[in-house]
């Protein structure tokens, strides 16, 4: 008799799984509400290994800073050489502008926050990070490493948000490849390389070609790189997302508006 | 293994600890919850035991929430492994090590085809990877030191009592 209540927990479990309540307001209402809590139980009880961890890491680190170090040196030079091309090609593109009396109509605005927890690895790729409501945190505020891109605000508690990944089975964004602008949708692998989808003109695009947002959608701002292409099949491209989202401790918001006509 | 309220604490602050874990340990070869779930597979529970089943149950959702899953994906996996868990020891196999390990086997190899048909007809994804079948082979070693040092503390216990 007694197995009967863990079988219909069972079925209890795959139907609100498969009938993917998910995605109703309850069940964001409550996410958002408890992820608090959760979180700062979980972290508190885990803190002891947590502190063991991170000890080692810590020692991990120092080992590696000198290293670290020569590597900064030699790169020093060509980074340099990068930074005057990055300087004379801005100045080209406010030329540019001026000719063709464009403006530039987006305004960006981002605040840093710290990461909190890191669950990466599964298909359902999120992390944690500290800052919420308290900190006018909105649901679709896109969020950056320092290289690009990489996932978007998916749920708001007090004052920890959550982040869906680019990586996340859930993920899709509007992207354009190559410097011809081919617009396509990416979409997340879990652990797998992201992959771009509805592509136009596949056969023009290369291995190589840098990826960014395409703004539309109206989530991204455009022009955000994400990666590049690094394999093609008949109707799917593969990309490397240029930032090492387990490497992160630290995140971008952007907070983004068009600007207002006056 | 029938509990008595400190064994009912003992049980939860384990779950609440496993479950933790995830928050520290982002690895992409060991699944925390497949690992819990040899502990729930390996455990000769009590048959009249019924609060087990619904505390699991609440574990599942506190994880699903942690780790930003679908609502009852956690939660069906630790109730699976308890209700074979729970078969095993109505059948008399829980004392047959081999077989009991090949049922494991079995049981893992139709979740893990479960999942990843889920994925394909619902998001159009082949999500068969090496890193996905190396967390599957792994959680099978993983299953043998396990399972003797339950056995073994459960042997134990019992003997104690």
């Amino acid at each position: 008799m007694s197995i009967l209540i863990p079988i219909g927990l069972i079925i209890f479990s795959l139907v609100f799984y498969f009938g993917r309540f998910d995605n109703s307001n309850f069940s964001n209402v409550l996410r958002a509400k408890s992820i608090n809590t959760v979180y700062s139980i979980s972290s508190i009880v885990s803190s002891p290994i947590s502190l063991i961890k991170n000890g080692l890491e810590s020692i991990y680190e120092i080992k590696n800073i000198y290293e670290e170090n020569k590597n900064f040196k030699d790169m020093q030079l060509l980074d340099s050489a990068s930074f005057q091309e990055i300087v004379s090609m801005k100045l080209k593109i406010a030329q540019y502008e001026k000719l063709l009396n464009a403006s530039s109509d987006i305004e960006f605005d981002f605040r840093t926050s710290r990461i909190v927890g890191d669950f990466s690895n599964n298909f359902n790729g999120t992390l944690i990070i500290n800052s919420g409501k308290k900190e006018n945190n909105k649901v679709d505020m896109p969020v950056l490493g320092s290289n690009g891109i990489i996932g978007r605000i998916s749920q708001v508690g007090e004052s920890l948000s959550r982040v869906l990944l680019i990586s996340n089975i859930n993920s899709r964004i509007p992207v354009i490849i190559s410097e011809d602008g081919y617009h396509g949708m990416l979409i997340g692998q879990g652990r797998e390389n992201p992959t771009i989808e509805f592509v136009e003109h596949i056969e023009k695009i290369s291995i190589g070609d840098l990826v960014t947002t395409s703004g539309k959608g109206g989530i991204f701002p455009p022009f955000q790189l994400i990666g590049q292409v690094v394999g093609k099949k008949s109707n799917e491209i593969e990309i490397s997302i240029f930032e090492n989202i387990s490497a992160l401790s630290h995140v971008k918001l952007l907070n983004y508006k068009l600007k207002q006509e006056n | 293994m029938n509990l008595s309220f400190k064994g009912y604490l003992l049980l939860n602050g384990f779950f609440l600890f496993f479950i933790s874990l995830n928050n520290v340990f982002n690895l992409n070869l060991i699944d925390f919850t497949l690992v819990l779930s040899i502990f729930l597979y390996s455990i000769k529970w009590d048959e009249s035991e019924w609060l087990v089943p619904l505390f699991l149950y609440v574990w599942g959702i506190f994880q699903d929430i942690l780790l930003g899953m679908n609502f009852g994906y956690s939660g069906s996996i630790f109730l699976f492994f308890y209700v074979l868990s729970q078969l095993a020891s109505i059948n008399g196999l829980f004392e047959q090590q081999k077989i009991k390990f090949i049922i494991f086997i079995t049981a893992l190899l139709i979740l893990f085809i479960i999942k990843n048909l889920f994925i394909y007809l619902f998001y159009q994804l082949n999500y068969l990877s090496i890193d996905e079948l190396s967390a599957f082979l792994i959680t099978v070693l993983l299953y043998i030191p396990l399972n003797s040092i339950i056995i073994y503390n459960q042997k134990k216990y019992e003997k104690i009592r």
